[in-house]
């Protein structure tokens, strides 16, 4: 694929999120509903995130929807109706363990990114000291 | 300076016997034997003779290494010939150079002049079998030799007792007539300063034994009461004849003879060959005229001129006046309305004019050649008269030893040198060998001639006149006031006169001069840096003093036993800066270590090799550019680390966000297969 063509896919992404939301919502009201429930903090992760790509609200959305699979099903096994839909968005069972892997989800970019920050930073400093004491030893060979 | 503090034995190491043998007895002084110079007795530590002397080179005035080194070769019976020369130390500790030959057997002739001694004049017979034959015969086998002798008077011959012939004296420790007086020379050269009159021709030496005779004949020294001056002047005027003998009655027969020796044109006189038979030598005819005089006389600053000879030598003698009376027209008129002589005055016009044509720059430099070419005109026979100085070529060399050194105590003028100087920067004796091309090979004086011009171009401590001073005179003691009390004459008795001495800067001009001159290794690059004493912007560190270092190490090269461990020492604190120019620390070090032992040896070559190995120096110069670079790009790279902090924690962010994607995806997956399968 070309670079236009990617940057065009791009730019009419949340139009086609936009469509794909209405047509889930218009034809499937009752899973809507229910991801709606579950999927709150992914969509206030969303909103808190200024990141280019919102990188750490689409970690927050994977486990989310990773959370959201089980209550999902047993929605679509019980007829998909919109009582089984409230009952379930109203669980706080169901609630607090999608709420859970999303809040995981953060953490653990948070966690990610710190740590693998603070390896390479240690591994700079590893390497400035190394070529400091190199360098000092070389001037000290080379005297003026 | 030099040798000040240096202990006796070490001077007596520095100053060994004469040619290894001869050591002198200053004890032992032999009045009147050096021929005008101070001789000595002499131990011959091998042979044991007892018949011999040493005569001391004045310290200006070089001994003449053309005549030492074949009289050495082949004695000559008849002469007291060198057999050695060399440095010695005298009793007042100061070295000279001391020519040793054979002593007088007996007492000179200059006894027979003394009045006081009343002593009768010789008889004829005497004065050719015990004077003229004998030297005469002597004489010819020095011209075999290709050498004059240039110092024949009554002072410097000697005869062991009456009745035996006589001996000629030594000439070979100053320049050539050096010692003699204008009565003993022909007026053309007796004009010369005593430095500037060169080795002359055999006929001179005629000339001196034909007044030799004229004195003991007569009994007394002819114009005795005379100066220099009017020497010359009456000589001039009337013929060296007429005014040697004067009034004197001489024997027919020695008569005849002394007028052909003392004979104006050396052409004229007999040659020694022919004066060893005496009948032949009397009977012989010479073509010459007496000079022509003129109707009335031209007065040149208060002297009246009455031929074209004086002429020539009163327009020398005060060259400003000269100069005047030429370019006015004076000589010209009375040449060819008191003279006659239209050939000569128009001769004489050519040069006049040819001045006035001169365009150059410097009227002083034109006005100079014109004074020399007008002498030349009008006397064929004269020197060169050049500002003021009269010299025949080869009498440059002495002349420099003699007028170009700074002795302190004023006794020459310095213009003298300053002229000598101009003549060689000129060429003006080519030019005036161009008008002699009878007597003199103005190919050979014109090579050189731009040779001594060329080293007086050469800029900087190792050209000059000190070169062309050390270059023309083999024997001239180097003049530096570092060696002050020393006598370094050769090459190689300069390195341990330099290790006697306690001077920190081991070399100066002199000893530049000195070496350059005598020197067959090439120094040019030494000689450019090390006459820039005073210059802070010599680079790299050390370089004039590695310079010296080189120098002195090529002296220690021609005596490689001789070890200089004081010299090495002084030098040593100049020296260590040049180790900065190696650049690894441990080399440096290393080398350091190597300098200071190779000092405490003495050993200058190996110093050098310390200091200036070429291939190690182009290892070490690119390991140190390659571990500068190394040090470039350590530097470039800690900083770019320092002041990448922030690009990399963003980095580190994205790395751990899009990390902690995959493991949601991961989780996505294994929540879809897992709510399918439940």
């Amino acid at each position: 694929m070309s670079k236009a063509a990617s940057t065009g896919m791009q730019r009419h992404l949340p139009m086609i999120q936009g469509i794909a939301i209405g047509l889930l919502v218009i034809t499937a009201t009752p899973s809507a509903i229910l991801c709606a429930a579950l999927l709150m903090p992914t969509i206030l992760a969303m909103m808190a995130d200024r990141l280019h790509g919102r990188p750490v609200g689409r970690t927050v959305l994977l486990f989310g929807l990773a959370g959201a699979c089980g209550p999902e099903m047993t929605l679509w096994r019980s007829g998909r109706g919109m009582e089984g839909a409230i009952a379930l968005a109203t669980d706080v069972h169901t609630l607090a363990l999608s709420w859970s892997f999303q809040a995981g989800g953060w953490l653990l970019a948070q966690i990610l990114s710190l740590a693998i920050c603070f390896y390479v930073e240690t591994m700079a400093r590893i390497e400035i000291t190394t070529l400091e004491k190199r360098r000092a030893a070389t001037a000290a060979q080379w005297p003026d | 300076m030099s040798a000040a503090n240096a202990s006796p034995q070490n001077r007596d190491a520095q100053y060994p016997p004469i040619g290894g043998i001869f050591v002198v007895n200053f004890d032992q002084v032999l009045s009147g034997a050096g021929g005008g110079l101070p001789a000595f007795g002499v131990t011959d530590r091998r042979y044991g003779r007892t018949d011999l002397m040493a005569v001391r080179s004045p310290r200006y005035a070089p001994a003449r290494a053309s005549c030492i080194t074949p009289l050495m070769a082949s004695a000559v019976p008849g002469v007291l010939c060198p057999l050695a020369a060399g440095p010695a130390l005298g009793p007042d500790g100061k070295a000279a150079f001391y020519v040793i030959c054979q002593a007088p057997p007996g007492p000179s002739l200059w006894d027979d002049l003394n009045p006081s001694l009343s002593r009768a004049p010789w008889s004829e017979g005497d004065l050719m079998a015990r004077l003229v034959k004998p030297i005469a015969i002597a004489l010819d086998q020095l011209v075999e030799l290709g050498v004059t002798h240039r110092s024949i008077r009554p002072d410097n011959l000697f005869s062991a007792r009456p009745g035996q012939p006589v001996v000629l004296g030594a000439a070979w420790a100053m320049p050539p007539a050096y010692k003699q007086t204008a009565v003993f020379e022909p007026p053309y050269i007796g004009q010369c300063h005593p430095s500037l009159r060169g080795n002359g021709l055999i006929a001179d030496d005629v000339y001196a034994l034909g007044v030799t005779v004229v004195a003991l004949a007569t009994g007394r020294l002819p114009m005795a009461e005379c100066d220099q001056s009017e020497i010359i002047r009456r000589k001039l005027e009337r013929g060296s004849f007429s005014a040697l003998v004067g009034d004197e009655r001489l024997p027919a027969s020695v008569h005849d003879l002394v007028r052909n020796m003392v004979a104006e044109d050396p052409e004229h006189r007999p040659p020694p060959a022919l004066l060893s038979d005496i009948v032949a030598a009397r009977a012989r005819r010479v073509a010459a005229r007496p000079p022509m005089k003129a109707s009335r006389a031209l007065q040149v600053a208060g002297n009246q001129i009455w031929d074209s000879r004086s002429m020539a030598w009163a327009l020398a003698q005060d060259p400003v006046l000269g100069i005047k009376l030429l370019r006015e027209g004076h000589v010209d008129a009375w040449l060819r309305r008191s003279l006659g002589q239209t050939a000569l005055a128009m001769r004489l016009d050519e040069v006049v004019r040819a001045r006035a044509s001169d365009s150059s720059p410097d009227p002083g430099r034109a006005d100079a050649f014109m004074m020399m070419h007008a002498v030349a005109v009008l006397d064929p026979l004269a020197p060169l008269h050049w500002r003021g100085l009269c010299l025949f070529p080869d009498g440059l060399g002495p002349g420099l030893a003699g007028l170009s050194l700074p002795r302190g105590d004023g006794t020459e003028p310095p213009g003298l040198a300053k002229n000598l100087e101009t003549l060689v920067q000129w060429e003006a004796i080519p030019q005036w060998a161009d008008e002699r091309p009878d007597r003199f090979d103005g190919v050979m004086l014109k090579l050189d001639s731009r040779q001594n011009r060329m080293m007086l171009r050469y800029v900087g401590w190792a050209g000059g006149l000190p070169r062309l001073r050390y270059a023309l005179n083999p024997l001239l003691p180097c003049a530096s006031p570092l060696l002050e009390n020393d006598c370094v004459v050769r090459l190689n008795e300069l390195l341990p006169a330099i290790e006697a001495g306690n001077s920190v800067e081991p070399i100066d001009r002199e000893i530049v001069a000195f070496v350059a001159a005598r020197s067959s290794v090439q120094l040019e690059g030494e000689w450019a840096v090390i006459g820039r004493p005073d210059d802070p912007d010599i680079d790299p560190p050390g370089t004039r003093a590695l310079a010296v270092l080189r120098v002195l190490a090529s002296l220690q090269v021609i005596e490689p036993g001789l070890l200089v461990q004081r010299l090495s020492e002084r030098l040593l604190p100049s020296l260590l800066p040049a180790l900065r120019n190696w650049r690894r620390g441990a080399e440096r070090e290393k080398r350091e270590r190597e300098l200071r032992e190779a000092s405490r040896t003495g050993n200058l070559p190996l110093m050098v090799t310390v200091l200036d190995d070429p291939k190690a120096r182009a290892i070490d110069r690119n390991d140190h550019d390659m571990a500068r670079e190394q040090m470039r790009r350590m530097a470039v790279r800690t900083e770019l680390l320092r002041g990448q902090t922030a690009l990399r924690a963003e980095r580190a962010r994205v790395t751990g966000y899009e990390i902690a994607q995959s493991i949601g995806l991961m989780a996505l997956v294994v929540g879809i297969v897992a709510a399918v399968l439940s």
